[in-house]
This record gives structure tokens, sequence and C-alpha cells, in this order.
């Protein structure tokens, strides 16, 4: 047998481009939505990769090329040793067994006229796991396995609330038996009791099940909890990628400092002396990103060469990349602007 | 599973709790109708008026055609309806063998309006069937195939929505109706053609948006994550989401249907009367209130009536048509 490979999943230049058409008869192409613009990381077998930022940077848009559910314009998603973005019919559809999502709205993502029962259950049929009688079975322990009683199986969706119906729509990923997930802010459309119990869920699965988690939210403190890694994204490009505690205590990159500052301290004592970082200005359109840097627009400590030449994503030790020209000396001058 | 089993109802002693009967979105559908009081009623008039149109040879006192030289001389050449007393000529008085009276060729005005429900249910169903096929089929097309043949689709479909309704079926009539094609069912073949010719295209449109919002909702992208087949996806996921709303269009086409027939007919372009006892579809209301126009002093009953007939019927399914609206969508 040959050695596995450490990474499971590679991704390299990935670029998301949603073309905008004109509103006359010809629909000429007239730009793009630049939603993911050059991605590249990898994703380790049995990890969770928390990928945070803010409503519109393209991290979902990242989850659904991997899937190819988006074609991607360009890059390469390469999983498990095969390239998916050259897979077709067939081969794609045996591919979807080992790659799976789990949706945002747990109402929007079961079919309201199908039941429970055969909502898991078609993907069972779909790739012939099982067969006749045994599809129920096996539905029923699916069931069992996200916490919810098999006595439901016949039950619409309707009638489950919305922690009940996100097991559901976990439930059905499991059903292909995949290795990884593209969890697509599982728990943000969720009540916050709800939420950790689905988090947890989802940490006891990947055990069980030796599961690899792409975990998308934007919730810095559910993917503190979830993640190994964490990846930030802005405006289509990663900016900063880090061994999780490495990110959360030592940030290069001035906009993940920016974001880590957001974020409340359940103290009201601390949370007083709390220093924030306020950008100034709103995220630019993805149809027309700025030059260079794609940050400089906002960053504090921007400097000219921001402005003209886009920073590598480079690795500055111990696996933590950073795509910013300033990024060892951002902290010093970022409490110099903050004083 | 420790942290799961906390969950409500993973506990089988609760789950005793839940026994309820499971319900789908259609069972509750029908519970919403069923306290709908005008459509349950519409419905109970509707299929009494279906059992007549089935059953009318049973039902109808007399032949629905026009009577034969020595039967004309019994009956008289026109009667009253049966209250009315005619105290110039008592022989045109009203008896209670002709409830609604006799026509001016002595036909019998209840008999003819019982045989006149069959048209109007067949007129009404029929093209039904047509129309949604035909819509459906297109819309789901253009709405699932997207790009150059949506387009492609979509500008036939509004050609077809532009065309002048009634201009069209006096055109296709006055073309067709002497052909072979034309005197099929008494031309009732060549009404249901042409109304489903220019009808689909509003169902069409509404299918399509259908399919075009269904397209980007989760659970279908969910589907395409799982590798289900583009077939199945259509089939399975998108088409019985839009049925609600077509079946609520198709509650409204049948009574546009009816008034259509009923309109040509009055317009002496619709079905063509019939004497032969042994045809089906002997006559329409429609047909009816043409004659009963030109007699509307003499015997004002066949007008009335056959109005009242025809308006009765297109109520009965707005009226369920609106019924089935607020219980299929109780959102709006």
């Amino acid at each position: 047998m040959a050695v596995q490979n450490e990474n499971l999943l590679d991704i390299n230049g990935l670029k998301m481009h949603f073309p905008v058409k004109s509103n006359g008869l010809l629909r000429r192409t007239v730009g793009a939505v630049k939603a993911v613009d050059g991605l590249s990381f990898s994703v380790k077998r049995g990890e969770t990769l928390g990928l945070v930022g803010e409503s519109g940077c393209g991290k979902s848009t990242t989850g659904r090329a991997i899937l190819q559910l988006h074609r991607p314009t360009a890059g390469t998603v390469n999983f498990d040793g095969k390239e998916l973005t050259k897979l077709n019919g067939e081969a794609m559809r045996q591919m979807r067994r080992k790659v799976q999502i789990i949706f945002q709205d747990p109402y929007a993502s079961l079919n309201p006229r199908m039941t429970v029962g055969d909502i898991v259950g078609e993907p069972i049929r779909v790739h012939n796991l099982r067969t006749g009688k045994e599809v129920r079975t096996r539905v029923e322990e699916l069931l069992r396995v996200v916490g919810l009683n098999p006595y439901f199986i016949n039950r619409y969706p309707h009638e489950f609330s919305g922690g009940q119906r996100q097991r559901i729509g976990i439930a059905r990923a499991l059903a292909v038996e995949p290795d990884f997930i593209v969890c697509d802010e599982p728990v943000s459309a969720l009540d916050v009791s709800i939420q950790a119990q689905i988090i947890n869920l989802l940490q006891d699965l990947q055990g069980q099940f030796g599961l690899t988690y792409l975990f998308i939210a934007h919730n810095l403190s559910v993917v503190k909890h979830i993640s190994d890694r964490v990846a930030v994204m802005y405006l289509g490009k990663m900016v900063e990628l880090a061994p999780s505690k490495q990110l959360y205590a030592n940030p290069m990159h001035p906009y993940t400092q920016a974001l880590l500052s957001a974020v409340p301290i359940p103290d009201p004592e601390v949370e007083k002396q709390r220093q924030r970082i306020i950008l100034q200005g709103d995220v630019p359109s993805p149809l027309n990103p700025p030059s260079g840097c794609h940050f400089h627009t906002r960053c504090p400590i921007v400097i000219d060469k921001c402005k003209v030449e886009d920073p590598p994503f480079q690795d500055y030790g111990g696996g933590h990349f950073v795509a910013c020209w300033r990024a060892t000396e951002s902290q010093e001058q970022m409490e110099k602007k903050l004083q | 599973m420790a942290t799961a089993s906390n969950v409500a109802g993973t506990n089988p002693a609760q789950a005793q709790e839940f026994t309820r009967p499971v319900r789908s979105l259609w069972s509750d559908a029908w519970m919403r109708l069923r306290r709908n009081r005008l459509a349950m009623a519409s419905i109970i008039y509707l299929f009494l008026l279906a059992l007549v149109a089935i059953f009318a040879p049973v039902i109808a006192p007399h032949s629905p055609s026009r009577p034969t030289t020595t039967e004309l001389r019994e009956r008289g050449v026109y009667r009253q309806a049966a209250w009315v007393v005619d105290e110039k000529n008592p022989k045109r008085s009203g008896i209670w063998k002709f409830p609604l009276g006799t026509d001016s060729a002595g036909g019998d005005v209840l008999s003819r309006l019982i045989y006149g429900t069959r048209v109007s249910m067949v007129v009404g169903f029929i093209p039904m069937i047509f129309t949604l096929s035909i819509g459906i089929t297109i819309g789901l097309i253009s709405g699932f195939a997207g790009g150059k043949l949506d387009s492609l689709l979509m500008r036939f479909t509004d050609i077809i929505f532009s065309l002048p309704d009634i201009l069209f079926f006096i055109i296709v009539q006055t073309a067709f109706s002497q052909t072979a094609f034309g005197k099929t069912f008494n031309g009732l073949l060549l009404i249901f053609l042409s109304f489903s010719a220019v009808n689909w295209a509003s169902v069409s449109r509404l299918v399509r948006g259908q399919v075009l919002s269904l397209k980007e909702k989760e659970f279908v992208e969910a589907a395409e994550a799982v590798g289900v087949r583009r077939g199945s996806i259509l089939f399975r996921h998108i088409l019985p989401n839009t049925l609600a709303p077509i079946i609520v269009a198709g509650a409204f086409i049948v009574p546009s249907a009816i008034v259509t027939e009923a309109t040509l007919s009055f317009l002496g372009i619709g079905i063509q009367p019939d004497t032969n006892p042994n045809n089906p579809f002997p006559t329409s209301w429609g047909q009816m209130i043409l004659e009963g126009k030109s007699a509307i002093d003499s015997q004002p009953w066949i007008l009335i009536a056959s109005a009242i007939a025809i308006a009765s019927i297109t109520i009965a399914f707005v009226a369920l048509g609106d019924g089935l609206r607020d219980a299929l969508d109780p959102r709006q």
C-alpha cells in the first residue's frame, strides 16, 4: 500500500469568478464578481480547518467550489489524489460519496415535500449503498447517530425545530460515509444553546468516523472551539492561515487583529479594558477589487508598496501563513496607531 | 452516544407522547381546505353537477334533441315555464310535464339544460389537462435548462401570450369548423385545442418562475452534492414543489374555459347543434343563451336558466380555486 498523503485536500490558485451580463438583448459579459480570487491551502487528514471572514468575502463560495457545485474559473482542487475540477458525469457522481456539505439554513436545505426517511435515504439509494429494507434500517441507524429518534422517520421537515432539522441535514451528509465534510456555517442560523449541541455533535462524529472538516463560520469563538487551524479570508483572498492557538495569540495580519479585537470578552471588567480596532469604510466591491493588497483601502498601517504590489501568502514559521508586507512589524505598528 | 441521548425524543418512553398522525404538506392543505365552507360547498355543488353530467340520460325527463313532427303536435309549438299562465293562448301555458317549458321547436328546456352540463364539464376539464400538460412541460424545460433554450422558449411564450384570444378563436372556428376535424365531437375538439393553444403560455411562465427559484434552493444543491442525477432532481425535488401553484392555476383555467365555450357558442361559432338523439353532447348552455336571447320576451326562462347555470358553475370553480390557494399557500 502506498503511503497516504498527509493532506486530504490540496487547493492551488482557486478562482471563482461569476460573470456579470449586460441587460440588453446581446447579454454581453461586462465584468466579473471575483468571489474567490486565488486561494491556495491544504486540509490535513482528520483535522478541522476553520474558515472565517465577513459576509461576502467568498467563504461559502470556496466551499461550493471545492464540491464543484460551482465549477471553479481557475485553479486545482486535489482531493485524495484526484483532481476534482477535471471530473465529469459518472466519475464526479462517484466522487460525491467522499465529499459532503452541511448547509447554513436548516429550513431551506431540506425538501419540504419529502419525509425524513426519503431525505436521509436518498443518498443511500442513489449510490446503491443498501437495498430494499436495509435502506430503512440504515436511515434509522443514522438518525440515532445524530441524536434523533428513529420514530421520526415518516415525519416531514416542517414538523421539526431548527436544531432537529440541522441534525437531519447532518444525517444526510453522513449517509454516504464521506471522508470530508464542508460545514457551511452550520450553526449560524441556530440559537446559542442549540449551537453548542450541534458543535459537540460534529466533534463527536469526527472522532467516531474519522472525518475531516472545512468549518466555515463568521463567529470567531465558535471557530476557535472546533478548529485545529484557522484561515481568515478578506475579499476573495486568504490573508492569514495558522494553527488555531497561534492565530488567536499572535495574529500577524492587521485584518485578523481587527477581527479579533471585535470579539467580546465574557468578563465585564476585562471587557471594559478591551481596545477595539475600528476599520474605516466598507468592504470594496468584489466586482472591482483594489489594486495591490485588497485590504489596503482600510488598513491602518498601509504603506505605498501595499497599493501596488500584492503581498505573497508566505510562511512566517510553524505553518503561520500571512499575506502582508508588514507581517513581522504589524502588531507593533498597530499598537502605535491605537495610542 | 451519551451527549445525544439527552435530546428530546431520543428516549423511547418519550416517543409515546409523539404518537399523532404524520402530516404531510398535502394533508395539512386538505385540513385547511375542509375548514373553508365556501370551498367545500363549491366542491359538493360541482360533484352534484358531475353526477348530473354523467347520468344525464337517466335524469333528463325528455330527449334533449328536437322532437319529430308527430311528437311536436302533442307537445305544442312551445310552452312557457310550468308556473306561467298564458291567458291569450292557453295552449302555451306551462304544464309540469315541461318544468322550464319548451323551446320554439318543442325541445324540453330542462332536459337541454341537463345535457348542457356535460359540455360545460368536459369543456372545463379537458382543456385544463391539455393546457397544464403543455405549460408544465415548456415551463420545466425552460426553467431547468436555462440559457439559450430558455430565451428561445420564453420569446415564443411571449408571442403566444400576446395573441388576442377571442379573435384567435373566431379565426380558428371560421377556418376549420366545416372540416371533418372541426366537426369532431360537435366541434368540441376544435375548442379544446384552440383554447389550450393560447392558454398554456401563462402556465409555463408560472412553472418557469417556480423552477428558477427552486433551482437556487439549498435542498436542490444538497441533492446535487449527494450525487442525485439531474432527471431525479427535476422530478423528485423541483416538480413536487411547483405543484401547489399549478393546482391553483388549474382550478382557474376550468371556469375560464367554460366561459370561453359559452362565449363562442353564444356568438354562434362554438359547438354545433345536433339533432341526432344519440349524440352525447347535443347542446350547450352558451347555445341556449343565444336562443334565449331572441326569445327573451316570449320565454325568458330559456335565457335565465342557462345564464344561472353558467354563472353558478363559474363561481363554484373560482371559489374552489380561491380556497385551494389559501389552503396550499398559507403564507400569502
